[in-house]
């Protein structure tokens, strides 16, 4: 059984997110945000609260896929807490970690379904 | 409702070579985009330019009434997106051109590590200055941005050698960028507040030299250089706040009734012991002139060089006369 650190139900998806999410970015931010955000964003809402920080060795699923996050931005938590905001690195370990950031390995990222689920999960 | 010319500069860790903004009556709106209401950054350029402060988490404000957009953005999605639309960017943290959106975070258009003490109000002249080479720069920016150009995808993440060229190049770039801002910083300082300290102390020697007022002056004071209590009264008049800027360059008093006490201890006409206390009483105005300069030269606000003269001034009438007292009651120590 997996326990559940964090998740929200995907609203809506902008219209430059799909370039982003191609170049293995994914952005996301909660509901209530700015336009010029949310077109290059996954937008969720309902996100439940942190019950722990995001560490790595945690699991990311959106919507079919899981990801494993490999390393945590010193300000992706509080980011994640404040704003539903957190920027997700899909496969590109060389990177810089830059603060609000996440890396992550797995699948070729697609778009998720609006509705699907976004959640961070304990491995 | 009045608006103020201000400019946004980078904090000590921070990116860009600052902004300049001016709002009016269709762009008036800064739009804190930090989360957690209107952040203190926001706060600070509304009140200075007489702009209004919105959280742009929960109002939609059309990008053509935005003056600016502050964030607090740790790396992707803010430092891009609105340097992408071409608005000016503020960042609360010491952010630089990252991720894929980093072709569009330009110097122009971006400044990071922005705290409340980075933001000032600029004066008029200033801002005239300011807005001209803003414009100069709009025009040459409008033209390539009028055509409809497709928007560019995000450039590939490059690898191995070519990414070290490329940090290798960066590296490059901003030492140059670092040393050509310092050259300009330099000659800034020395056209604006070098050159014309020395025209205004140039000034002031004319009229201190050509109307003799400070010989008269000096000639007046000798004779209260010869008892203590005449030399606290000379430390108090030298440090008059509207006698000690003018008494400071050119030093007749320090001359006149240095010499003169000098030769009267060495014929023995004085006790040794009026030594230290006349140096401070003829002294009191010491860099009186300079205040103003020296402050500036620190890179004090406006209002604290318009509040700090006067403090200065009025410091000296009340510490000259007491140090010529402790340097009395020391100098029987010898």
């Amino acid at each position: 059984m997996t326990t559940n650190i964090w998740n929200a139900e995907v609203s809506r998806i902008g219209g430059d997110a799909g370039e982003m999410i191609e170049a293995g970015v994914l952005i996301l931010f909660g509901e209530p945000v700015p336009e010029a955000l949310a077109d290059v964003s996954i937008v969720h809402t309902n996100a439940t609260a942190l019950t722990r920080p995001v560490q790595a060795g945690d699991r990311l699923v959106i919507g079919e896929q899981t990801y494993t996050v490999d390393e945590v931005g010193g300000r992706a938590n509080d980011n994640l807490t404040e704003l539903g905001h957190i920027v997700v690195y899909v496969n590109q370990p060389d990177q810089e970690l830059l603060p609000g950031a996440v890396k992550a390995s797995g699948p070729a990222p697609v778009a998720p379904a609006a509705g699907s689920t976004v959640a961070f999960t304990e491995a | 409702m009045s608006y103020n010319t201000i400019k946004v500069s980078k904090g000590s860790g921070g990116w860009g070579k600052g902004l300049v903004l001016t709002p009016n009556d269709q762009k008036n709106v800064v739009l804190s985009v930090t989360g957690g209401g209107i952040h203190p950054v926001a706060a600070k350029i509304a009140e200075l330019s007489g702009a209004t402060p919105v959280d742009g988490f929960t109002n939609q404000v059309p990008d053509e009434q935005v003056l600016a957009v502050v964030i607090n953005c740790g790396g992707t999605a803010r430092i891009g997106v609105y340097p992408k639309k071409r608005m000016p960017t503020v960042d609360i943290y010491p952010g630089s051109p990252t991720g894929p959106l980093a072709q569009y975070i330009t110097d122009d258009i971006f400044v990071s590590d922005v705290g409340v003490n980075n933001i000032a109000a600029l004066g008029a002249a200033e801002a005239a200055a300011a807005v001209a080479a803003d414009a100069q720069a709009q025009t040459a920016a409008a033209t390539p941005a009028s055509t409809p150009a497709p928007t560019p995808p995000p450039p590939p993440q490059q690898k191995g050698f070519m990414s070290w060229v490329v940090k290798f190049g960066n590296a490059i770039g901003y030492i140059i960028n670092t040393l050509l801002s310092s050259g300009r910083q330099a000659l800034d300082i020395i056209l604006k507040t070098v050159l014309p300290f020395m025209a205004y102390v140039g000034l002031l020697i004319g009229i201190v030299n050509y109307t003799g007022i400070s010989n008269v002056l000096a000639s007046w004071v000798t004779p209260l250089a010869s008892n203590p209590v005449g030399l606290i009264l000379l430390g108090v008049i030298v440090a008059l706040p509207f006698l000690s800027p003018i008494l400071g360059p050119g030093a007749a008093i320090a001359q006149v009734i240095g010499v003169l006490m000098g030769t009267q201890i060495g014929l023995g006409a004085l006790p040794v012991q009026y030594a230290l206390p006349t140096l401070f009483a003829i002294d009191g105005q010491v860099g009186c002139d300079f205040v103003p300069v020296g402050l500036s030269l620190g890179e004090a606000k406006p209002e604290t060089v318009s509040v700090g003269v006067s403090a200065v001034l009025f410091t000296r009438l009340v510490t000259s006369p007491l140090a010529v007292a402790i340097a009395y009651l020391a100098s029987f120590l010898i």
